[in-house]
């Protein structure tokens, strides 16, 4: 059965609030006023949900966040200025016209602090794209024609010019507070990258569901910051993902831009994103996750699409690491790898073998797609070289 | 002509190019250029830092001060000196200042209402593209320092203080009489200026707009060179404040074992800690190789300890002597004694914040009703107490959190009383 979203402002929720009879159970995100503190799985009795049932489930640390915030307010604490920089907020997008339209008209509703708004269609087969970005004004348009989500990255990176590049899939929305929340964190200039919470729009069919419990994107709600001291750079899944994260442009143009052997539109099909984590914190940068920068994402609806998406993220994962492992001679990829499967990998397979049901079987998907990886590594190589193109431009 | 604003002070010794890079900076500020003037304190420059002076075209006043290679202390000694502005600020040559540097020291201190107003500046390391451990490393001490300082309601600590970018009013400066010149080596003079501002009653603060970015040019050998530095310094500091040692880490006893090695090495037998410093080395240079930044950070942790100790036992030439410091300290920290201010919540915050701006405590005992609510003790070194704590610290303390959630009609109550139908998921 389906799953509900709720949004939910804590103080004004009501107290009984029905919903459709097609959900048995909600997810339900709690917020005080805007600030979001806590995701809660919540099942509907007699197709409603309680306020009460609702604050029930909040645990103790979330009832701690939840009395901090109120304890803020009592005392009358000002919140400090920040010293925020420019900014460019970037959408990648390809054949998505529709999902487009949604994303941008969420973007032109985010307070106006002067970001400029840009969208990169990559390699479009018709003008669709280019027409919905028309009827925006003030969004520029820009083509990237060589084909790959890392290629229309660099290309954002180059025709930005805020300080900061905050990206966001075309099948996202952002939060009001998005923007401003990844932007306070850039005060600290060893600050190269903050990546921010996903929640899932919608949780309608199987396939979403099974997603969401598979590879979730949210991180949890607690903000932490990753530097190569305290975080080893190559488990860069567990720092947020390229659907809700942004660069300073100065920071990742003295890395070197997005690797474009990898992501979406390559053999390699993902990686490209998490690969630039583990290249910032490397080269001494800190990347901060902040819980308050929240995006709405709509996961793929179909079976199909789903188990495509899983497959190309055990290849993403796999093409990176022997990326690490050539370009970086990074010999810790091998241990990272054998790590990924010992304590979450083998459990999944073990439940697919066992246990059988459809969730369950995804990990044969991903494993297939590991074991592609280094191949597609290859080939996502050699096609560059091919086209003449350079690895970071 | 009226007197500048501002004296931005600049010791300098030897380092022309990076002198020029802060002066290029010191002309793009956004801080009117007729409010302020600069103080070049070159010490002992042999280079062309005087002919670039010279030559350097400003629109606002500079002062060219000539040392013989006395020292950073001296120096900024004496270009306060030569200063005439109501405010100093010190800026390190290895700092180039973005544009708004200057006025937010400024704009800080007026909205200070305080004559005794201490600002510390931001001025992270600039990493540049290399992806050793080192520059990493380093970097991310000075942010973590930094971080500390952003906190809402910190009390600052004479361990906070860092002469790279600091401003504060001329007269206290004066009436301090300055930097402490009595330092063998260059190095601890911030902290030990930073122990009699507090005792003065200073009020600090730290801001990231008054940003430079710090042009650092270190090595490890330049860290442990600073390390035994420190150690001889905090002999020093030690000497002068006796009731700061317990703060000190030279005082310190429950020690990993590495550091109770160190410790015996340097007092005892220095050719092992020249061995340690040797093989400690040698050992990072390994555990850098295949990655391993742990193992690397064990490594120089040792490294590091081993010369802080040899800086302590040159100061202080033997374990007695050192035995002697720490006793001293002890009684003198004994014999302090803390100025306690009792607070009642249920006067009201406003009363509570008049009160600590008044007294400036040094200890601050908070009660809501019956109820102890927080209690923050004397600490050597530590600014007093004022206005601007106590709703942040406040909000940290959990037993306040207890008190008021007590207190807060909050979301367990409750809530409006219609029930809403609504079959809504996100709304797209």
């Amino acid at each position: 059965m389906a799953t509900a979203i709720l949004d939910l402002n804590l103080r004004t929720a009501p107290s009984l609030l029905k919903i459709d009879a097609k959900y048995d159970k909600a997810v339900v995100l709690a917020r005080v006023d805007g600030h979001a503190i806590a995701r809660l799985l919540v099942p509907a009795k007699d197709g409603a949900i309680t306020r009460a049932d609702i604050l029930a489930r909040l645990d103790e640390s979330e009832q701690s966040h939840l009395n901090h915030i109120l304890l803020e307010e009592a005392l009358a604490i000002e919140a400090p200025e920040i010293v925020r920089p420019t900014a460019t907020v970037a959408v990648c997008t390809r054949n998505r016209a529709d999902d487009l339209r949604l994303c941008l008209a969420g973007i032109l509703a985010l307070p106006d602090d002067g970001q400029e708004i840009l969208v990169i269609d990559n390699c479009p087969s018709d003008d669709s794209s280019r027409r919905v970005v028309e009827s925006y004004p003030g969004v520029r348009y820009v083509v990237e024609p060589r084909p790959g989500l890392n290629h229309a990255r660099n290309r954002a990176l180059a025709e930005a010019t805020g300080e900061v590049v905050a990206f966001i899939d075309d099948d996202a929305v952002p939060d009001h507070g998005w923007l401003r929340a990844l932007l306070k964190n850039y005060e600290q200039r060893s600050v190269a990258c903050v990546t921010g919470l996903t929640m899932p729009v919608e949780l309608e069919t199987e396939a979403q569901e099974a997603f969401e419990a598979y590879t979730t994107f949210s991180r949890g709600f607690r903000r932490r910051a990753f530097h190569s001291l305290n975080h080893d750079p190559l488990q860069a899944g567990i720092i947020g993902s390229g659907v809700n994260m942004s660069v300073r442009r100065s920071a990742t143009l003295r890395s070197g831009g997005f690797d474009n052997t990898l992501d979406a539109g390559t053999p390699t099909q993902s990686g490209g994103d998490h690969e630039m984590f583990t290249r910032l914190m490397v080269h001494g940068f800190k990347i901060v996750y902040e819980p308050t920068a929240l995006n709405w994402h709509r996961h793929r609806r179909s079976r199909e699409e789903l188990e495509k998406t899983v497959y190309g993220y055990g290849v993403g994962v796999y093409s990176s690491l022997t990326r690490a492992l050539i370009v970086e001679r990074e010999w810790g990829a091998v241990l990272v790898a054998f790590s990924w499967f010992r304590h979450i990998q083998a459990g999944r397979l073990w439940r697919a073998l066992t246990r059988g049901t459809p969730t369950d079987r995804l990990i044969l998907h991903e494993l297939r797609g590991c074991l592609h990886g280094p191949f597609a590594y290859w080939a996502s190589v050699r096609r560059l070289r091919h086209t003449g193109g350079g690895r970071y431009d | 002509m009226t007197e500048p604003e501002v004296s931005v002070v600049i010791p300098t010794h030897n380092r022309c190019a990076s002198l020029l890079r802060l002066l290029k900076a010191l002309r793009q500020q956004d801080f009117p250029a007729d409010r302020m003037e600069v103080v070049v304190a070159a010490d002992g420059c042999t280079d062309d830092t005087h002919a670039a002076i010279k030559a350097f075209a400003a629109p606002f006043p500079i002062s060219d001060v000539r040392l013989s290679g006395l020292g950073p202390s001296h120096a900024r000694n004496a270009g306060a000196a030569a200063a005439r502005g109501r405010i100093l600020l010190f800026i390190d040559d290895d700092i180039e200042p973005l544009p708004q540097l200057v006025s937010s020291h400024v704009s800080r201190h007026r909205a200070s209402g305080s004559d005794r107003f201490v600002l510390m500046g931001y001025y992270p390391t600039q990493i540049s593209t290399q992806t050793g451990f080192y520059a990493a490393a380093l970097a991310t001490w000075w942010e973590e320092a930094f971080e500390a300082m952003a906190v809402p309601g910190h009390r600052f600590m004479y361990s906070n203080v860092f002469a790279g970018n600091l401003s504060l009013p001329r007269k206290v400066f004066q009436d301090l009489g300055g930097f402490s010149t009595e330092f063998p080596h260059p190095g601890g003079e911030d902290y030990e200026l930073g122990i009699r501002l507090a005792k003065k009653g200073a009020i600090f603060g730290f801001s990231r707009a008054a940003i430079g970015l710090h042009y650092e040019t270190s090595d490890i050998r330049r860290s442990m060179r600073r390390k035994r530095i420190e150690g001889v310094s905090d002999v020093c500091i030690a000497r002068f404040h006796p009731e700061i040692v317990p703060r000190l880490r030279l005082s310190w006893e429950a020690f990993p074992l590495s550091e109770r090695i160190a410790r015996w090495a340097a007092f005892k037998a220095p050719w092992v800690s020249r061995l340690i410093d040797w093989s400690g080395l040698g050992g990072a240079r390994i555990a850098e190789a295949v990655g391993s930044r742990r193992i690397w950070i064990r490594f120089c942790f040792f490294v590091l300890s081993a010369n802080y100790w040899r800086g302590v036992a040159e100061a202080t030439n033997s374990l007695d002597g050192l035995r002697e410091i720490v006793e001293r300290g002890r009684d003198a920290s004994e014999a302090t004694v803390a100025r306690v201010l009792e607070l009642q919540l249920e006067d009201g915050i406003a009363s509570a914040e008049a009160q600590l701006d008044e007294v400036r405590p040094s200890a601050v005992v908070v009660r809501l009703g019956d109820a102890l609510v927080a209690r923050w003790s004397a600490e050597p070194g530590a600014e007093d107490f004022h206005a601007g704590h106590l709703r942040s610290r406040l909000a940290t303390h959990n037993a306040y959190a207890f008190a008021v959630a007590q207190g807060i009609k909050a979301l367990r109550d409750e809530a409006p009383e219609n029930t809403v139908t609504k079959s809504r998921t996100k709304a797209l």
